[in-house]
């Protein structure tokens, strides 16, 4: 089985707003879909 | 282009994801500001939308970046099915190609697509079977 490793999980991602968040927080008590788009163009 | 029919196309199943208990990330390239605009022009209301302008996740998740992704024959072939969306000016890297990953807390991966080509996504079947699947 595929695990997700540390970079994915520590990725900091900026949400609409500029705030800051950690990706893995994300699955840390469910599962979660990533949906990974080109860009917003 | 391509960005704006998968999100556009896969809005309608976002409850069915919710319902199911998963998280819901959507991740792009570009910066804050273009997410904001690109939620409001194709009327996205509150989905969870996020940027990674360096790329760092993209690159975690083994999805695929170069020219060779975009100027793949298949992508010209899939770019005339998505001519509705119409492009608007590139806001991020436009030679980073997307997937869909499904992780559980465990840090498993049940579901991992890596787009080959621009156009290339997974079918929304596909990831609604998986994300039941992720559920149960």
């Amino acid at each position: 089985m595929e695990y997700a490793p540390d970079a994915l999980a520590d990725a900091q991602l900026l949400d609409v707003e500029g705030q800051p968040h950690r990706l893995g927080d994300l699955w840390k008590s469910r599962p979660a879909l990533l949906m990974f788009v080109r860009h917003f163009g | 282009m391509f960005c704006r029919q998968q999100v556009a196309e896969f809005r309608p199943h976002v409850d069915e994801v919710k319902q199911a208990g998963l998280e819901l990330a959507i991740i792009g390239s570009g910066t804050p500001h273009f997410a904001k605009a690109f939620l409001e022009d194709l009327k996205l209301g509150d989905l969870p939308v996020y940027c990674d302008q360096e790329l760092k996740s993209f690159a975690a998740a083994e999805l695929r970046r170069s020219w060779g992704t975009v100027l793949d024959p298949r992508a010209l072939a899939k770019g005339l099915v998505a001519m509705k969306y119409k492009q608007k000016k590139t806001m991020g890297d436009a030679t980073q190609q997307g997937g869909v990953l499904i992780v559980r807390p465990d840090g498993t991966i049940p579901y991992h697509f890596v787009s080959r080509f621009a156009g290339d996504h997974a079918k929304n079947a596909t990831i609604l079977a998986e994300v039941k699947k992720a559920a149960a």
